[in-house]
């Protein structure tokens, strides 16, 4: 299936709540969502060196507990500092949830654009050590947001402080990790990564991944520098079973499909480059984000994607609000993710971003029906390539090593 | 409150014993003393961390293992990255220098103040900005739609790209150390003794002859100081070779800070820094030995 964003630009999201029947359908296709959320979220149980003991969430506390006063609502930081991912990210973010945040409480909002890995190694320092983090919220992906909140570096949030959890899909929500009575953090959305290409080059889109192994693409593969969103991929070109054969120890055979990758790479990069890529037509093909293409047709890029028989995978991004924040921005901070949870802003947000809501309220973007690269329909799940959650925390750190030291070798 | 502190001060001064006096001058090195302190505490926690265990959960265990090395040193993935890093950070240190000696030469022989100063402000204007600019600056130059690209399609009808290619890690490194190479390079030729070569030239020497024979020896210690700058800050680069070679010419820079902050592998990370580092010491050691210029920083010698 050919997904060209020209598609995109046409729809509006006033087009999108006009239509009646458009709740009723993002009620359904959340629905399907939950059921992988069921299976996503589900399997808690296998990450090494975490207690697994049945932790109950609370349901309700007062905000005196958290807040560490007796008034309702504490006072109003000048601004509230979120991590992000530059470019197109934080125009979504901006667009969608800081704008409606601040118009709603006055509170300004700034972004830190440090690399959310980066920003792992320095809360890793300082909240131990009992210093102010440099974020009131943190935007990262959801394997981080699990290892940094089994690390205790997150902030309890409770169903009280952010009311809009409790409505999401069972995928938004994390599984219960050891020393947190509510949740350490939340999904704030789905994606896939898919298939980018140039139309130039493909008039009609490649169905499969192993056009990424053509002699003809020397130089003309992208793809993150972590390798991030390909490596379930490559385990399932290489005919292993997923999850069960997804140890580094079982991957070699994934591995050497890698090792013959290397003469069709041309980048390795974060967003902004397989951005710019597209743009500047330096790469015909990219194992990306949509919202990296989106960004790029906004910039002119002739650019589309596809979802590749062999499946896409599919993860989610979280948001968490770090320890050690003072009372009152803690407080502000949690605001600003119930905001980001908020059903009207949800759909907006994943509109922009190009990543299905995980609020079932939200509205589904009209583009993304129709589309399999959105989890949004029964059909397009079984393209999906999910992984655990436990199983991508127990793994992901040591395929980025490998895949690392397998790309360090590109001549 | 201020002639207190002024009386004090004169007080200390007499009172002060004339062996400590003299020995005061060494107070002024305290600062760098504490610096590399600092500096060799870091390195020995690298050391230590070089040798535990990796552990998703934890980061790391104390449990000792040879692994973290095995993996830098044998690895062929890490291997093409220090060899890669090695040889484009010598190549570019030793063009750097090739342009650098005679942009230095005309500089300080200019025939005017005006042409001076303007060549001066030239080889002073990169410093006014940093690595990162700098490469961007390449990144819109060498791209497919940038002036290369432009120039190619004009003139062979398709347009060249040298994004992601070590040639574009090179020219980025070049831009980097030609002004240093320039201005660690010009004291030395300044102090050539300018009636030397015109007695070479009396001889019968030409000017080029003059260049090799008499200012080269020289200004040897110069050139090679120059080349240990260069070369020490091109190893260790990581602005250039990330943004010009597109995440396929990594050096060792990138290639730890993935470790280090994707992975989160930081005993890995440990591993390879410290192998850098030895790396690094033991060629400049052997240029230092090789250039007979060991002693050039502690007795003046030129």
């Amino acid at each position: 299936m050919k997904n060209h964003p020209e598609k995109i630009r046409k729809y509006t999201r006033r087009e999108a709540l006009s239509t009646a029947g458009k709740i009723a359908i993002s009620a359904i296709t959340a629905g399907v969502i939950g059921g992988i959320g069921g299976y996503y979220a589900g399997s808690t149980t296998a990450v090494p060196s975490v207690k697994t003991e049945t932790i109950e969430r609370v349901k309700t506390v007062t905000i005196t507990e958290t807040v560490g006063r007796t008034s309702t609502i504490p006072p109003k930081p000048d601004k509230l500092i979120v991590r992000a991912w530059g470019g197109g990210w934080q125009y979504a973010l901006d667009e969608a949830v800081s704008k409606t945040f601040t118009k709603k409480t006055g509170i300004k909002v700034e972004y830190d654009n440090t690399e959310d890995s980066e920003l792992q190694a320095k809360l890793v320092e300082l909240i131990p050590a009992d210093k102010t983090p440099p974020v009131d919220v943190n935007w990262t992906i959801s394997t981080n947001a699990y290892l940094e909140s089994a690390w205790g570096l997150a902030a309890d949030m409770l169903p009280d402080e952010v009311p809009n959890i409790e409505d999401m899909l069972l995928q938004a929500k994390p599984p219960p990790i050891q020393g947190y009575r509510g949740y350490p953090f939340v999904n704030v959305y789905s994606y896939t990564y898919v298939l980018g290409y140039l139309t130039k080059y493909f008039p009609e889109p490649p169905d499969s991944w192993w056009v990424l192994w053509e002699p003809q693409y020397e130089k003309s593969v992208a793809m993150y520098d972590d390798g991030i969103g390909f490596h379930a991929v490559l385990a399932k070109l290489a005919g292993l079973k997923i999850p069960e054969e997804l140890s580094p120890e079982k991957m070699e055979a994934a591995w050497d499909l890698l090792r013959r990758l290397l003469p069709n790479i041309g980048g390795l990069g974060e967003d902004p480059d397989l951005s710019m890529w597209l743009i500047r037509e330096e790469m015909k093909l990219e194992v990306t984000i949509i919202t990296n293409i989106l960004e790029a047709v906004r910039h002119g890029a002739k650019a589309a994607w596809t979802v590749p028989k062999e499946g896409v995978e599919m993860h989610t991004d979280a948001m968490y609000v770090p320890r050690n924040l003072p009372p009152e921005r803690e407080y502000w901070a949690k605001q600003y993710i119930n905001t980001a949870l908020d059903p009207e802003v949800q759909g907006k947000w994943a509109e922009l971003l190009g990543c299905p809501p995980l609020h079932p309220k939200a509205p589904i973007p009209e583009y993304m029906e129709g589309d399999p690269a959105f989890p949004v329909k029964e059909e397009y799940i079984e393209k999906m390539i999910v992984i655990p959650l436990d199983i991508l925390v127990k793994y992901e750190k040591d395929w980025f090593t490998k895949f690392e030291e397998i790309t360090a070798g590109i001549a | 409150m201020l002639g207190y502190l002024i009386t004090f001060l004169i007080f200390l001064k007499e009172k002060t014993p004339e062996v400590v006096k003299k020995k005061s001058g060494y107070l002024l090195i305290f600062p760098s003393i504490v610096s590399i302190g600092v500096m060799f505490i870091g390195l020995m926690y690298l050391v230590y961390l070089s040798f535990q265990t990796y552990d998703v959960l934890q980061r790391f265990i104390p449990a000792l293992t040879l692994e973290n090395y095995y993996k830098t040193i044998l690895t062929p993935g890490p291997q093409t990255t220090f060899f890669r890093t090695f040889y484009l950070s010598l190549l570019a240190s030793f063009t750097s220098i090739i342009l650098a000696i005679p942009y230095a030469y005309y500089t300080v022989r200019a025939p005017s103040s005006l042409i001076q100063k303007l060549l001066i402000i030239s080889i002073l204007f990169p410093f006014f900005t940093g690595d990162v600019i700098k490469a961007y600056g390449w990144l819109a130059a060498l791209g497919r739609s940038g002036i290369l690209g432009w120039f190619t399609e004009k003139l062979f009808g398709s347009s060249v790209s040298l994004i992601n290619t070590p040639t574009a890690v090179f020219i980025g490194l070049v831009q980097l150390l030609l002004p240093l190479s320039v201005l660690i390079v010009a004291p030395s030729i300044a102090a050539v003794n300018r009636e030397l070569e015109m007695a070479a030239q009396n001889l019968g020497a030409t000017p080029f002859q003059t260049f090799i024979k008499v200012v080269l020896p020289l200004i040897k210690p110069g050139v090679l100081g120059s080349f240990i700058v260069s070369f020490t800050i091109a190893v260790t680069e990581y602005a250039a070779p990330d943004l010009l070679g597109g995440g396929i010419n990594k050096f060792v820079a990138n290639f730890i800070y993935m470790i280090m902050f994707n992975a989160v592998n930081y005993p890995y990370a440990a591993a390879s820094s410290i192998f850098l580092t030895l790396i690094i010491s033991l060629i400049v050691y052997l240029i230092l030995k090789v250039g007979k210029i060991g002693n050039i920083f502690i007795r003046g010698v030129r």
